[in-house]
């Protein structure tokens, strides 16, 4: 009895081997094999997805696991040394990089691609022609009371305001937050929250008295359900579009993509040919998705970057405090 | 069959001398299974030692206090100048779900079990069997997705003023989800009470309507209270279909044509958001966790307990 | 009865409404039916379009019309196999020990009906709090092991020759041909894949030099300048540099790990969110269901069994296995196949345990990473694309037909087995 329970077992295992159907490989003479995890931001997740399907054609031997933890979520376990790249939509943050200095990880930081982060409402919403920096501050910094749409210009209807954002662990959230209120400002609490962006497009998609906010590309890809708002930065307003992202007349919300890359995970020979198929892929992919790609220079200093394994960041001088400037004038 | 169990007896009866390595071998199997039979002892201590000791942790960083997780109405951990950890507003989400899944699946739970106990023919009720099986075996993400993407629009098309994410189709999905769970443990009750009882009242005249409603069924509440609080309880720890349906906006409402947030919800969302952070924010998941598992272990002892009694009544 | 409250009620009244009320119950117990119907139609509906060979061998996708539902079907298959190979055995015995061997002293006794009373109370425990427990105890297995990302060590290869000997260092290059490997000491050795017998990933914990001045430095991470020095990170998270001529000595001392990570019987401690991790989590979910279930089937025993054997002078034991035990099989493995099919669509404990990941490849070893069918169907479900929401339905039929295959194995072993004990 116990004997042929024994095989029973035996050949199951065998079988579930075989039937695995990558099959059982001691890798002795197979070509470059791993595992590459990556994780972070849901705005640059659509890219890195789409990087991660295309380069399994090229190379089916390395297995790349793409997480939607948020930036922060990301950064989190990238600190620790957890993942091999971070997918972020804001350049990492002092305290961050403190973490990492602290756990002796070094990083290379490397832009993807450009974002215009839209402010979307419903579709059926035929009020809101366009949304001044001010307007907007009024709207979404906390304590407001901005609890009806005729609080903000009188001619609007007398109508609830529902507000869809993205979470803490969002870059979208922080770099949202830093535009509107800066850094020490804080956003109002009582908005519907969640880190996946497909959760935000359907909040606003059902009501038509909600406004919300994300990356571009899922603006882009549910454009028959959500109308994006027209922001006035001080020269007009400008809707958010391939072209006027690529100029930055739509601003303040045009910013860069990142990933970082974990500097001794970039000496494994996987991780190193994942990233250098990613950036010589992220223009095209990037359009692909939704976003914009980054001037063809931008790309070569990239790949010169990585290749010469520059670490630390362009965005934090050497006290750790931020850097302002134009993008295309901090990355070199 | 016994002089199988005879020549079976026969060749069990050991010599003297291996009777006392027997005797040894089997203790040390019944140890074996003592072990495996204890082990589950383990997990509830496992279980309440996590979570108390997280919900400990939480408790203890600065900010947080318990009297503003009990006494206070707003839940903002996350956003905001000022965090806030009022548990009232998960709280009332998880209540307001739960009480749209009751009012499904308790009464026509119950009305089903009525149904198949005492009217329905016995082969009907062999082909009702294996459909309700099959119902409470689906998986809770296809009530989720369900509740989504039918349920969702089906509700809107009737009242344009119900939301993407609502708490209604979330605890109609979930009541469905319950409805076999009662109706099943309902029947069992029905089923336990005695026949000479209903004969009795049949002899008396009385119509199945009248048996039913006025022997059967308050003969066995218990056993359908028990049944209740069973599927309250499952109601409460649902995941999935809140997860998916009924939104993220934690806030007082009793409204069920809006978002809302249960506990378990609020789970899902730090736990997708970031698992290695040992911030405010992660901890109080766990201080929820721990909320939830009380409220329905709690739920759970006192069905269990309602359902041992009347089944010793009648047994 | 009749004239209970007084009034007098005419036959025909009471008949009809008796008549109605049997109406009113058809029709609700009907509405369950309708229910059942009404969601099967509308996932058929939704789903067939997309349900073909491709979607069953095909990895997600950005793109709906080509994803497919490979990395979750087998995810599934492989936590499904680890949670029923844990969970059976230790579900089937404690059952045993619970219904055949009843303690005879008090306190035993109370400990006893305890853990019975215990575990109808575990089975209604929210799933996602098991999937907390999971975490804790399985994938980070309370912070004992450190933490569960190797990428925190230096991960060196170590291969074993044809003439016996074994060379270890950082991988630099890899190709068909030939492994390159950098050792502190030795350099950089080029190795011919031909002369490789094995093959090993490890992880070092710590490495340990001596310099020809003496001087004994150890720490977690070694490389290499671009002059070609040696640079150590030291324990006191200091960086110091070395001249590779000056070192006398060096050894290494390793992280716990088995085997290569892509060769099948791969282990690594702490599970981290494995396929381990995720099919104990799930064994923790299904355990008191097994158990209540064969409780059931070894009640339904008759006792004249037992009585018999023991009368004939069998130990308890003996007449379980010899008696009780295949008499009971038949509902035991009816309640092992329902709590396994149970397991099969569970989502929450899976979410918590190894986070909402897209997964492109089918898991080789017990410490992959892993996708699921519910958990890709949450995926795809969450988007709001009309195309996914028809893959997830597809994705849905899929798991509604495994299930319903496994329903159906039950009930023939149902029939199968029933042979009436006398």
């Amino acid at each position: 009895m116990m004997r042929e329970w024994l095989s029973v077992l035996a050949c199951s295992a065998v079988g579930l081997a075989l039937a695995s159907p990558e099959g059982v490989c001691q890798s002795q003479t197979s070509p470059v094999s791993g595992t590459v995890k990556v994780d972070g931001s849901s705005t640059v997740f659509p890219i890195t997805e789409a990087v991660a399907e295309e380069f399994r054609k090229t190379a089916p031997q390395i297995k790349v696991t793409v997480g939607i933890s948020g930036t922060g979520g990301g950064f989190k376990r990238f600190t620790v040394g957890e993942i091999d790249v971070a997918d972020a939509s804001r350049p990492i943050r002092p305290a961050e990089h403190e973490k990492a200095v602290q756990n002796r990880i070094e990083y290379i930081e490397l832009p993807v691609a450009f974002d215009g982060v839209s402010i979307v409402v419903h579709a059926k919403n035929t009020w809101i022609d366009s949304l001044t920096l001010d307007e907007i501050r009024r709207i979404f910094t906390d304590g407001s009371t901005v609890k009806r749409w005729n609080h903000v210009r009188p001619a609007w209807p007398d109508r609830p305001v529902r507000i869809y954002a993205p979470g803490t662990d969002s870059g979208t959230f922080d770099y949202f937050k830093e535009v509107v209120v800066g850094e020490k400002g804080a956003i109002r609490s009582d908005m519907s929250v969640s880190e996946d962006d497909n959760v935000l497009v359907r909040g606003v998609e059902g009501d038509e008295n909600a406004i919300g906010f994300f990356g571009c590309a899922y603006y882009f890809e549910n454009r028959n359900r959500l109308r994006a708002v027209p922001i006035d930065g001080g020269s007009g307003p400008v809707a958010p579009t391939h072209e006027t992202i690529v100029d930055g007349s739509y601003a303040p919300f045009s910013r860069p993509l990142f990933i970082y890359v974990n500097r001794r995970s970039a000496d494994r020979p996987d991780v190193r040919t994942f990233v250098e198929f990613y950036l010589s892929q992220a223009a095209e992919l990037s359009e692909e998705v939704g976003y914009v790609r980054l001037p063809e220079q931008v790309y070569e200093t990239a790949r010169s970057v990585f290749a010469a394994r520059k670490t630390g960041t362009h965005f934090l001088d050497d006290r750790g405090e931020k850097r302002h400037g134009r993008f295309v004038e901090l990355y070199r | 069959m016994t002089r199988h169990a005879i020549h079976v007896g026969a060749a069990l009866v050991p010599r003297r001398r291996s009777r006392a390595r027997t005797r040894v071998v089997e203790g040390l199997i019944v140890v074996v299974l003592a072990g495996c039979g204890f082990f589950s002892i383990l997990v509830t201590f496992a279980i309440i030692g996590v979570l108390l000791e997280e919900a400990r942790a939480f408790f203890t960083m600065p900010g947080v206090s318990v009297g503003e997780f009990f006494l206070t109405t707003t839940w903002s951990p996350m956003l905001g100048a000022e965090k806030h950890f009022g548990v009232w507003p998960l709280v009332l989400g998880t209540g307001l779900v739960t009480m749209v899944s009751a009012m499904v699946s308790l009464p026509l739970g119950l009305i089903t079990a009525v149904f198949l106990s005492e009217y329905a023919h016995p082969a009907l009720r062999a082909a009702f069997k294996p459909a309700l099986e099959l119902l409470a075996g689906i998986p809770t993400v296809v009530y989720g997705f369900f509740a989504l993407t039918v349920i969702t629009p089906f509700l809107q098309r009737i009242d344009p003023s119900v939301e993407n994410y609502n708490a209604a189709s979330a605890g109609l999905a979930i009541g469905f989800m319950c409805l076999p769970i009662v109706c099943s443990l309902s029947e069992d009750a029905l089923q336990a009470v005695p026949r000479g009882l209903r004969e009795g009242a049949y002899a008396l005249g009385g119509t199945r309507f009248d048996v039913a409603l006025k022997v059967v069924v308050p003969a066995s509440l218990s056993g359908i209270t028990a049944a209740y609080l069973l599927a309250i309880a499952r109601a409460i720890g649902e995941t999935m279909i809140v997860a998916l349906a009924a939104g993220s906006l934690a806030h007082l409402t009793l409204d069920p044509r809006q978002p809302a947030q249960t506990m378990t919800g609020y789970i899902v969302q730090i736990f997708l958001g970031d698992a290695e952070a040992l911030g405010v924010e992660y901890r109080s998941s766990y201080a929820v966790a721990a909320l939830l598992f009380i409220l329905t272990f709690v739920i759970t002892i006192l069905g269990n307990r309602v359902m041992h009694r009347y089944r010793e009544v009648y047994e | 009865m009749s004239g209970s409250n007084g009034r007098s009620r005419s036959p025909r009244l009471r008949r009809w409404r008796d008549r109605a009320f049997l109406i009113l119950c058809a029709s609700i117990a009907g509405v369950s039916m309708f229910v059942l119907a009404w969601l099967i139609g509308e996932m058929v509906s939704q789903g067939v379009a997309h349900l073909d060979r491709d979607f069953l061998t095909s990895y997600p996708s950005r793109r709906a019309a080509s994803a497919g539902f490979k990395s979750a079907l087998w995810g599934s298959v492989w936590l499904v196999c680890v949670c029923a190979a844990v969970a059976l055995p230790l579900g089937v015995a404690a059952a045993v020990f619970l219904e055949e061997f009843a303690p005879q002293r008090r306190t035993w006794r109370a400990m006893h009906s305890f853990a019975g009373l215990n575990i109808s109370n575990l089975a209604g425990v929210p799933s996602i709090v098991y999937g907390i427990i999971g975490l804790t105890v399985f994938v980070r297995m309370f912070g004992l092991f450190g933490s569960p990302n190797l990428s925190m060590y230096d991960q060196w290869e170590r291969v074993r020759l044809q003439d016996g000997t074994h060379a270890a260092g950082r991988l630099v290059e890899q190709s068909d041909q030939s492994l390159v490997l950098e050792h502190p000491r030795d350099g950089v050795r080029s190795i011919v894949s031909a002369a490789i017998t094995s093959r090993d990933s490890i992880h070092i914990r710590r490495h340990k030099l001596e310099l020809s001045s003496g001087r004994r430095l150890a720490g977690p991470h070694i490389g290499r300048t671009s002059e070609g020095l040696l640079e150590l990170d030291t324990d006191d998270r200091e960086r110091v540099v070395i001249d590779p001529a000056e070192v006398v000595s060096y050894e290494y001392s390793r992280v716990l790990t088995i085997g290569h990570p892509d060769s099948f019987f791969y282990f690594r401690l702490p599970l981290g969110g494995s396929v381990l991790a995720g099919g104990l989590t799930l064994m923790l979910v299904i355990l008191p269901i097994i158990i209540i279930a064969c409780r059931e089937a070894l009640r339904a025993v008759p006792s004249s069994l037992r009585e018999g054997s023991l009368a004939l002078g069998a130990t308890r034991w003996q007449s379980v296995r010899r008696m009780v035990l295949p008499a009971a099989i038949p509902g035991i493995m009816t309640g092992c196949i329902l709590a396994v099919s149970r397991a099969i669509g569970e989502a929450a404990p899976l979410l918590v345990v190894g986070g909402l990941l897209v997964v492109f490849a089918v898991p080789q070893n017990l410490m992959d990473d892993f996708s699921a069918m519910p958990l890709q169907i949450f995926n795809w479900a969450g988007r709001p694309q009309e195309d996914f929401h028809r893959l997830a339905a597809s994705g849905i039929l899929v798991l509604l037909m495994v299930l319903v295959a496994f329903n159906m194995l039950a009930i023939v072993i149902r029939q199968w087995f029933h042979k009436p004990l006398t």
